[in-house]
């Protein structure tokens, strides 16, 4: 049994010579594993109860947000691409309106979500987070979109679209089972992967900005403990600062991985997961030849 | 005289944009709540003989409020947040720039702060377009020619150890702890949201130049590295592509191999060209593709920038101001910002597609 | 030369040939069905394939090292390869002047002699235009660019007999594809003018087996410099075996004679007008190949009706514009329905596609879902399909081989020839009035089309119309009555 599971295991690391996308996914989810448990471990534990609440929401919300951002790109990819049902002023309509979200950079959207989130939704978590969810949604249903319609569009062109229309198949069924599903999967998971990590870095970002900028004067609402807000706390601050400490004295790193390691393990987290789904990401793109 | 039919659905959605965007305007509340708060108590405080400057007399009507109000018959809903509306009208005072929308200075202000946000914008722009293209050759050449070391390519070095006798595996053990390392540090900065960068060098908004600030944009939040591994990848679809085995069959050089005419000089230069080689058409494919899609660039540019600015609070800055206008209850110039940049997006996507356009038509019958 | 292939596409996709003839210093011609990896294992032959893409075995030695070997070397140096689809192969930032002048281009001499030959039906004027274009995906014609192809090729042969004694080798992947009978004719005298020179070593690839008709008849004289062979499927692997070109025109011969020279005259089931305009064109029917008077184009019932034309014509046009797929001007009736422009897309949707009309694509590789199981392929039909019914026509069609296995198997990996079957099954298990055949036999090999023009001849006689359109008019004269015949122009 026991010989079994070494065998196998060296199977699945032998293949990440070939399969860098199995690879990346390993390495993210044994660092992650890694940083909770050493947080676990040398960190107190009402802090580590703020950074663990902190990483689960920011993680939830992005999630949820990426799930309805989907579904609301499918929708507006629907709404201009199938033609039998829908006329050339909705098309016009939504493409306007996504067009006109897409030219605010993100973040001024965001941002300027946050700043009606704190005026309207002031100590409603659940509210706030439902919000959230929204706004972020909202600002990258144009990225699924565009993958979406340029999916279908690319297959329009191809016979088989033609070739099962004139066969009498309905066209949503096309467009759902054989240019999505069966043709764009590797494409979508792929976008999902850059969305879900775009995400994570706005949010945080601008969470960030909200913590430090808006909340020194005004009475400030609430806010979900994310990622973000945790960087932006003075002791992160300390913390990260003492990563400057290294240059002069690298043995500064004990130090640092037990004492420093609020700031620290909210960064590298963040850190992490960029540098991971952009990895992750391209080794999809790679393996699957998604060029 | 070039074509450009985008040009006329770029107004249209300009036009469009601008209506809404001045019906939110005239939507959107100016923050005179808070100072109408505080016109009522001044003016109350004036009756009562008491002193509005004066801590005491502050205190004293708080105690006894009820008293006070019942004596002026006035109504249940006067304020009761004497102490916060007070200090946020001296804030407001101190403020005047971010809170009043009359303010003469705030125009010349918002001004200013666009002119050095374009500049600073187009010069980072331009960069990241020269540099990612310059990278990504590097990268698309060396990692053929195995000169390249890539982070996985690192660790199955360590795989290999064993075959080597132990001498020299302490020399290669280090060799690759360094490369790994480094490897590791660049990628880690690379990827760093620019205030984990700030932070960790204590880096204060008054000691940025616009210099810093560009060098900041272009090292952090993950920008040059994806805007070159998308050039990286444009390379690498276009490497694919039939034109490129017939050039191989009339003995044009290979790309991948050995040539002396590919050198630094070349791939260094403002204007690529790489006579006698695939690469040259593979360059000239791969740099269609990144010029129209560079819209995209440009709003992480953008983005990249906002966060710069604000996290690291940079004074006097475009968005800085807006931030400071938000803490202050004037949202009035948060919508004025998110139209300015509106504005700038919709003019970079039109030189973008303009500079695309003309690329496009030197190759059109 | 002689030579073992493996070339491993995915884990369950592997191309395999254990030995590979190719005959020296002759015009190797190969046919079979496409899709099975004859371009693949030429192309890897002459060391034209990426070397990371696949892995790749030549006589038992790695792609990498076998790139390396001299003889390789020296090959690669002196050999060109015509590709099937000339469109993706030219780079359109690049004038076709500038991309038959760079490389080993730079100082041919006569270059304007070979255009002039191949681009016989232009004037100077006409082929200096072309030259100085950029290709794009319509324009120049995909005749054109193969025409550009095939002159790469003659000036490469040229200029190693310039150069060196020593011969090279010349691959055609179906080079005359997108060419029209008389182009394709010119193109081979142009072939054999230039290979009698120097001998260096030719193998065409091509599905069109009216080729050895034209060669019987042009070189009789040099009939040993031709070798025919065919390439099979035998279960996983590939086969070469001879082919009898004997065999095939005796056959041809034959089914000519038996065809069906009588008329039914029965009810007619749709007329199409002359007269469509598509692309500042204006596109007629006519009965004999140099009348003047145009004419309308009737379909009958349990007939088969065939449009000829050259290439580019417009042929797939005119089905698409038939299927309600392009928009344009027309007028056509269609079982007691007038249908024109004006008619709207829904009206096609609801009471023709799939239930009057169905069509059978040209491309066979494009018309299927590739990533999909054959099963599938038969799922959101407007009624359904009982499996019966399918057994029925699949076998029919695939008469050796497993039924619930083969509706199993992945569209992707199926030769040209099955996936031109399948998708005339999906076309014809509607049972719908009319079939537009749209090059029915792309990529079958000979045994395939023999298969398919049994299968069509049995739909006539329950009562189907066709409209078919093909430029393999060897092949289908056998069944279509000369009468039923019409030219568009």
């Amino acid at each position: 049994m026991k010989i079994e599971l070494k065998a196998r295991l060296f199977e699945y690391f032998k293949n990440f010579k070939k399969d860098k996308f199995q690879l990346w996914v390993t390495i993210y989810l044994i660092t992650l594993f890694a940083i909770l448990v050493w947080d676990l471990l040398f960190l107190n534990s009402s802090a580590f109860k703020m950074l663990s609440s902190a990483i689960f929401n920011t993680f939830v919300i992005s999630l949820f947000a990426v799930l309805v951002s989907f579904l609301l790109g499918i929708f507006f990819a629907f709404a201009t691409e199938a033609n039998f049902r829908f006329n050339s002023v909705i098309r016009f309509v939504v493409k306007f309106l996504l067009d006109s979200i897409n030219s605010i950079p993100q973040i001024l959207l965001l941002l300027s979500s946050y700043v009606f989130l704190i005026i309207f939704f002031y100590n409603k978590e659940l509210a706030q987070i439902l919000w959230l969810v929204f706004s972020l949604s909202i600002i990258f249903a144009n990225d699924f979109f565009i993958e979406i319609s340029n999916r279908i569009q690319y297959f329009k062109k191809n016979e088989f679209y033609n070739a099962s229309l004139v066969l009498g198949i309905s066209e949503r069924k096309i467009i759902i089972k054989d240019i999505l599903i069966s043709n764009s999967k590797n494409h979508l998971l792929n976008r999902i992967i850059l969305v879900f990590s775009s995400m994570i870095f706005l949010f945080s970002s601008v969470d960030f900005i909200i913590s430090v900028g808006l909340s020194t004067n005004l009475s400030l609402a609430e806010l979900p403990k994310t990622l973000g807000n945790i960087l932006a706390s003075l002791d992160s601050k300390q913390d990260i600062l003492a990563i400057s400490m290294l240059i002069k004295n690298p043995l500064y790193i004990s130090e640092i991985l037990t004492t420093h390691l609020e700031g620290i393990s909210a960064a590298s987290i963040l850190i992490l997961t960029l540098i991971s789904s952009y990895k992750i990401s391209n080794s999809l793109i790679q393996k699957m030849k998604l060029y | 005289m070039i074509r450009f039919p985008e040009i006329k659905y770029h107004f249209i959605i300009l036009l469009l944009f601008s209506l809404i965007f001045f019906g939110i305007f005239q939507i959107i509340p100016s923050n005179k709540t808070i100072n109408q708060d505080y016109q009522k108590i001044s003016a109350l405080f004036k009756k009562l003989n008491l002193d509005i400057n004066s801590n005491e007399d502050r205190i004293l009507f708080q105690e006894s409020r009820n008293d006070f109000l019942s004596r002026t018959n006035i109504s249940d809903d006067f304020p009761t947040e004497i102490e916060t509306i007070y200090s946020q009208n001296l804030e407001i005072q101190k403020n005047e720039l971010y809170s009043n929308l009359e303010n003469d200075e705030l125009v010349s202000t918002i001004l200013w702060g666009l002119m050095r946000f374009i500049f600073i914008f187009t010069l980072l722009s331009i960069l990241i377009f020269y540099l990612s293209k310059t990278l990504a050759l590097q990268k698309i050449l060396f990692l053929t020619k195995k000169h390249y070391f890539s982070l996985e390519n690192i660790i199955w070095q360590i795989e290999e150890f064993r075959q080597f006798p132990t001498s020299s595996k302490v020399k290669r053990n280090a060799k690759i702890f360094f490369k790994l390392l480094l490897k590791i540090i660049t990628l880690v900065v690379l990827f760093s949201p620019v205030y984990v960068i700030g932070y960790s060098f204590n880096l204060k908004g008054e000691q940025i130049s616009i210099v810093m600030a560009i060098f900041l944009g272009l090292i952090s939040n993950g920008l040059l590295i994806t805007s070159t591994n998308s050039f990286y990848q444009f390379l690498q679809a276009e490497s694919k592509k039939g034109y490129v085995k017939t050039a191989k069959l009339k003995n044009l050089k290979n790309m991948f191999e050995n040539d002396e005419n590919l050198n630094w000089k070349k791939l260094f230069a403002i204007k690529k060209v790489f006579p006698n080689n695939t690469l040259n058409q593979i360059y000239i494919n791969a740099d269609l593709h990144f010029t129209s899609n560079f819209k995209n660039f440009s709003r992480l540019i953008i983005t990249s920038l906002v966060i710069i600015e604000l996290t690291l609070n940079i004074q006097n800055g475009f968005f800085y101001l807006m931030l400071k206008a938000v803490l202050f209850g004037n949202y009035k110039i948060l919508a004025i910002v998110v139209y300015l940049t509106f504005l700038v997006v919709k003019l970079s996507d039109i030189v973008i597609e303009f500079i695309s356009l003309r690329k496009n038509q030197k190759y059109e019958n | 030369m002689e030579l073992s292939v493996k070339i491993t596409l995915s884990e369950n996709q592997i191309i395999e040939i254990d030995s590979f003839k190719l005959a020296n210093r002759k015009i190797n011609f190969i046919f079979g069905e496409s899709g099975i990896g004859k371009t693949l294992i030429s192309q890897a032959i002459l060391g034209i394939l990426p070397k990371d893409e696949f892995k790749i075995e030549i006589d038992g030695v790695e792609y990498a090292q076998y790139l390396e070997l001299p003889g390789v070397k020296e090959i690669m140096q002196k050999h060109f390869f015509v590709f099937q689809e000339p469109s993706s192969h030219l780079s359109q930032t690049q004038t076709l002047r500038e991309q038959i002048s760079e490389g080993c281009f730079s100082e041919t001499p006569r270059k304007e002699e070979f255009a002039k030959s191949l681009f016989y039906d232009k004037s100077v004027a006409e082929i200096e235009k072309l030259l100085n274009t950029y290709p794009k995906s319509y324009r120049p014609s995909g005749g054109e660019k193969q025409r550009i192809f095939n002159l790469m090729s003659f000036l490469k042969i040229q200029n190693l007999t310039i150069s060196t004694a020593w011969n090279g080798y010349f691959f055609f992947d179906e080079p005359t594809g997108f060419l029209d009978v008389k182009t394709r004719n010119i193109l081979i005298k142009q072939m054999v003018e230039s290979y009698i020179i120097d001998k260096p070593t030719f193998l065409i690839i091509t599905h069109d087996y009216s080729i050895i008709s034209f060669i019987k008849e042009q070189f009789s004289e040099y009939s040993e410099l031709f070798s025919y062979t065919e390439i099979y499927k035998d279960g996983e692997n590939l086969k070469q075996r001879t082919f009898d070109e004997f065999e095939y025109l005796f056959w041809l011969e034959n089914a000519v004679k038996n065809r069906p020279n009588k008329v039914k005259q029965s009810e007619v089931v749709m007329e199409l007008q002359s007269g469509i305009s598509i692309f500042g064109k204006k596109l007629n029917f006519y009965r004999n190949e140099y009348s003047s008077e145009s004419t309308k184009l009737t379909l009958r019932k349990g007939e088969i009706t065939y449009l000829k034309a050259a290439s580019g014509v417009g042929k797939t046009t005119i089905a698409k514009i038939i299927m309600g797929l392009i928009h344009t001007k027309f007028n056509m009736n269609l079982d007691g329905k007038h249908i024109t422009e004006k008619t709207p897309i829904l009206y096609f949707k609801n009471h023709l596609w799939g239930k009057k009309l169905s069509m059978v694509f040209q491309n066979a590789d494009e018309s299927l879902n590739p990533k999909t199981t054959v099963k599938n392929l038969f799922n959101d039909f407007p009624r359904k399909i009982e499996k019966t019914l399918l057994q029925n026509y699949f076998e029919r069609l695939f008469p050796k081989y497993d039924f619930s296995e083969l509706l199993d198997r992945k569209v992707g990996t199926l030769s040209g020839g099955e996936k031109q079957k399948i998708n005339l099954i999906r076309a014809l298990i509607l049972e719908t009035e009319i079939t537009i055949l749209d090059e029915p036999i792309t990529g079958s090999d000979l045994s395939g089309i023999k298969q398919i023009l049994i299968f069509l001849q049995e739909q006539i006689a329950f009562g189907k119309s066709f409209l078919l359109i093909s430029h393999n008019e060897d092949i289908f004269d056998t069944i279509v009555p000369p009468e039923n015949v019409y030219y568009l122009r």
